[in-house]
């Protein structure tokens, strides 16, 4: 093995490559609605782009109106109501996975769902996983209780079709197209200095 | 507060991707410490080590959850990687350790190559000129602090992990030509360093004023978003320019410094990291280059060698020891499968073989070897089998072959789906007890370790799965044992029995029917049998005469148990997809029947034993087809359907980690229930059997991924290198390898719609009675 300079900076370089590839970026999603009433101020956040039938976070930060500290120990639930007109039909799965989250109930087309900080990787939100099996806009009702206090708050949020849904897999999917290609071309390398 | 600091969000691929890394480099750092301790001191390795831990951190600690909703927190985010974790890694000069780290074999046939392409060197030359460093790392700092851009990075994960790369990146280049890793040689004089450092501070500077005295919050995200601590958005950005503006600019000035301290004393030319000054000549980087290349040969890992570890694993009670343990889990399962609640979920005949059972040994499996056949519980009947001393005969000659196992493989998988035994904890108990009394009554009767090598489906299984194991029994000194005239690893000696399974060492080679007794370890009268690391794979391209076996050429049932091994692993996982048991409710329905039993088994009959024989047939066939090669189909059969096996063996693993994953507290909630039963009241139960999964949904779906590349990589690979031993010339090898290339593939896409499908649960969920 000789260390000519070129080599080394090449080496290095290669060698940093692999640290960015692991770069993670975690993002809350949008701002849904942000709303003041009672006690409460609340703010609700989903990804940006939410994809019938893909599972989704649906969370909540509950702050005291008063001095904006976030509240830990209250009751949050969604009412999830489909888009109007449609027919949800009974079996339709409305958690993100089966054991992923608890349903308390489903009756008139709406499903309430318990969200819980334990499903969220940020403590301070109540997060539901969700997966809404039908496109439109879809109404969630936000109920939050805390002691006696309790306040209800609702918001649209649209869902789509599920064209890009392997688009978040694309990186993935697309690593063993990227090796394969590095082999072929280490091959072609080897094969030529054996050559030379 | 609390809730805060339990903010973590730990990701898998990037956790095993450092980890890998600081493996790798000490590893390496180790060899060359002991080498050159001058120039690898242990500061070296903490330094590195510091950075792939504040990596880590600013990604995966409560940081990331509060970024989303504080700038300030986001702000100290983005300094641990542009000024943090860069330089501390580059501290470790991690080229020569990461190199040294990784096994020679791929640095010398994968690596080397590419570091002498001409393309790729120009290239990585002009990326790491300093003027371009400097530039790439101040305009992807105000790039990404374009109001629209950081706003995308807030709403989008996709476009915040872009952006993270992009700081990662320009920062690595950018420090590189500040700290000088070796044994990079510097292309700027040592005086302009301060310079760089100080021009990158002005922009910088100017960045986090802007922030700090805006009148306006400049990314309306944290406008809408409600204040925590009582601050404003404003005040939280001016807090966060603060961040950019003390720590930032520190973080270029003490370097810039430190340079010009060193410039100006008197010895600064010659001082490089690592270089020692004799009389003023720098001569360290020479004789370190001789010595790395002088480094000998390392023989492999041998686990046997790892002190504690080692002993327990060679010693007689150790097996007893897990066995008996396995026993009583055995015990438990089938009494609380008896008698216990039938529903699968809280019973333990129904969490603990479906649900932790399966991945562990899989794990075990793709991460060392076959320790589940070690502690196998179902061989102790042998013994008792043994000490009736009834009259032993040889296992029937006609039956062996894996014909047999593999048709009980087959019935398995089939009573699997038909019957739902996941979710009938009294069939899988009595599963069970019929186990233990097949074992006993056939290794009573038959000699050796008949039920293991040609009746257990489950042994099968592994052995086949340890295929890819990165751990083998074997010789570690083939001379030791071309003196040996005893043979004692196959015909034991007074003190310790033989292999049972007929493997004779010297000639045995990969895992297959290898269980790990370690029984050749105990009678080598030389020492000379270890657990010794493999490529994992590579045994399959071994086209030699194994001990027992024979060649992989000539097995045919061999291929067959593989092929069943490989499209099980997809049946099963679609089975359980909504659309797949949906599909054949409704056929059921149209075509009239009460139940979908009749269909499953044909669709099983058609999935697991016509189309794998009809895909590999007709891949061998075209492969001689269209190749100048004069092999028979039958061999190429035999030997690349044996190529699919990591494929295969991703796809159980992506499978069971998923049940893992959502049902991982279930086994608590069961064994509360259990001693409950029995009358124990240990534990406050909550009443709840349901939880959080380990990982989020996404984290699931792109671990499966990542899980299923690796497999479909390693079979490409074992089957490159497989037509290379058929055809020298590449075109030939390619055209044999193509249609097994579209056969793995075709499966592989199969795989990754079958992770994309809602998934219906097997007894995973449930609540207490």
């Amino acid at each position: 093995m000789k260390f000519a300079p070129s080599f080394q900076i090449l080496a290095a370089v290669l060698v940093f490559l692999l640290p960015p590839f692991f770069a993670q970026g975690h993002s809350l999603g949008i701002v849904r609605l942000r709303e003041a009433r009672g006690p409460f101020v609340i703010t609700v956040f989903t990804s940006s782009e939410l994809i019938r039938g893909r599972a989704a976070d649906v969370s909540l930060l509950v702050q005291r109106r008063d001095s904006n500290e976030a509240l830990l120990d209250a009751i949050v639930s969604f009412v999830l109501t489909p888009p109007r007109g449609s027919i949800l039909e009974h079996t339709e799965p409305m958690c993100g996975q089966p054991g992923w989250g608890t349903t308390l109930g489903s009756q008139d087309k709406q499903t309430t769902i318990l969200a819980r900080r334990e499903q969220s990787s940020n403590r301070l939100l109540y997060t539901a996983p969700i997966n809404l099996p039908l496109t439109g806009p879809w109404e969630i009702d936000a109920l939050v209780r805390h002691g006696a206090d309790s306040a209800k708050f609702r918001c649209e949020i649209p869902v789509g079709l599920p064209a890009r849904r392997l688009a978040g897999l694309a990186p993935y999917l697309a690593l063993p197209l990227l090796f394969v290609t590095l082999f072929a071309i280490n091959q072609w390398l080897r094969t030529r200095d054996l050559r030379k | 507060m609390q809730a805060i600091l339990s903010s973590w969000s730990i990701e898998p691929a990037l956790t095993f991707g450092l980890s890998l890394c600081g493996v790798i480099y000490v590893r390496g750092w180790t060899i060359l410490h002991r080498l050159t301790p001058a120039l690898f001191p242990r500061w070296r390795l903490l330094s590195f080590l510091a950075g792939l831990v504040s990596f880590w951190f600013a990604l995966n600690s409560p940081l990331d959850a509060l970024s989303g909703l504080l700038l300030s927190a986001h702000m100290v985010q983005h300094i641990l990687l542009l000024m943090v974790a860069p330089p501390l890694l580059l501290c470790g000069s991690p080229v020569l350790p990461l190199l040294r780290g990784l096994p020679r074999s791929l640095a010398r046939d994968g690596i080397a190559p590419f570091l002498h392409w001409t393309p790729l060197r120009k290239m990585a030359h002009l990326l790491t000129a300093p003027a371009v460093c400097w530039l790439l790392m101040t305009s992807t700092l105000c790039a990404w602090h374009i109001p629209a851009a950081f706003e995308l990075a807030l709403r989008s994960s996709g476009w915040h992990k872009v952006e993270h790369v992009c700081f990662v990146s320009a920062a690595l280049l950018f420090w590189w030509p500040v700290v000088r890793p070796f044994p990079y040689r510097p292309r700027w004089p040592l005086w302009s360093i301060p310079f760089y450092l100080l021009g990158a501070d002005l922009v910088n500077t100017a960045l986090s004023a802007t922030l700090t005295f805006s009148d306006h919050v400049l990314y309306p995200t944290y406008a809408q978003v409600s204040q925590l601590f009582a601050a404003t958005a404003l005040s939280d950005q001016a807090t966060a320019g603060v961040i950019m503006w003390v720590p930032g600019s520190l973080a270029f000035m003490v370097p810039a410094v430190v340079l010009a301290v060193r410039f100006l004393s008197p010895t600064w030319s010659l001082v490089r990291p690592g270089m020692t000054l004799v009389r003023g000549r720098a001569s360290a980087v020479p004789r370190l280059q001789a010595q790395v290349t002088q480094v000998s040969a390392r023989s492999p890992f041998d686990l046997l060698t790892v002190p504690i570890l080692g002993n327990f694993l060679r010693s007689r009670l150790s097996r007893r020891t897990m066995q008996i343990a396995m026993l009583l889990l055995a015990l438990g399962v089938v009494l609380d499968g008896v008698r216990g609640p039938q529903s699968s979920s809280v019973n333990l005949a129904g969490v603990l073989p479906w649900t932790y059972w399966r991945a562990f040994v899989v794990v075990a499996l793709l991460a060392a070897g076959n320790f589940f056949c070690m502690a196998c519980p179902f061989t102790l009947p042998r013994e008792l089998g043994r000490r009736a001393r009834w009259r032993q005969r040889p296992w029937p000659r006609a039956l062996r072959s894996k014909w047999f196992a593999l048709t009980l493989l087959l019935l398995f998988f089939w009573a699997y789906e038909v019957f739902g035994l996941w979710d009938k904890p009294i069939w899988t108990a009595w599963l069970i007890l019929d186990y233990f009394l097949v074992a006993f009554a056939i290794d009573a009767l038959f000699r050796g370790a008949s039920f293991c090598k040609y009746v257990c489906p489950i042994g099968q299984f592994q052995f086949i799965t340890s295929l890819v194991s990165p751990l083998e029994v074997k010789v570690r000194s083939p001379d030791a044992c071309a003196g040996c005239k005893t043979h004692d690893c196959l015909r034991g000696n007074q003190h310790q029995r033989g292999c049972e399974m007929d493997l004779y060492l010297p000639r045995k080679a990969g895992n297959l029917d290898c269980t790990f007794c370690l029984d050749c370890v105990r009678a080598c009268p030389h020492d000379n049998i270890g657990l010794v690391a493999v490529s994992p794979g590579i045994d399959v391209i071994n086209g030699s005469q194994r001990s027992s076996i024979g060649r992989f050429s000539r097995r045919l049932d061999l291929a067959a148990l593989v092929l069943l091994f490989v499209f099980a692993a997809f049946v099963n996982a679609a089975f359980m997809t909504s659309p797949v048991a949906s599909w054949k409710d409704n056929l059921a329905a149209r075509l009239g029947m009460d139940s979908p039993g009749v269909i499953t088994s044909i669709l099983l009959l058609t999935t697991l034993v016509l189309a794998p024989a009809a895909c590999a047939l007709s891949a061998a066939r075209i492969s001689r087809a269209a190749s100048s090669v004069s092999v028979n189909s039958r061999e190429l059969f035999c030997r690349f359907s044996m190529c699919l096996v990591p494929l295969g063996a991703a796809m159980w693993a992506a499978h069971f980690l998923f049940h893992l994953d959502t049902g991982w507290t279930s086994g608590w909630v069961a064994f509360q229930r259990a001693t409950q039963d029995v009358g124990l009241r240990l534990f406050k139960t909550s009443g709840i059997g349901s939880s959080s999964p380990l990982l989020s949904a996404d984290a699931v779906l792109v671990t499966q991924t990542l899980v299923l590349d690796m497999g479909l990589l390693l079979a490409l690979y074992l089957g490159w290198r497989l037509a290379r031993v058929y055809a020298p010339r590449a075109r030939d090898a390619l055209c044999l390898l193509a249609p097994w290339a579209g056969l793995a593939t075709v499966l592989f896409g199969f795989g990754i719609w079958i992770f994309l499908q809602p998934m219906q649960m097997r007894g995973m969920v449930g609540t207490l009675p």
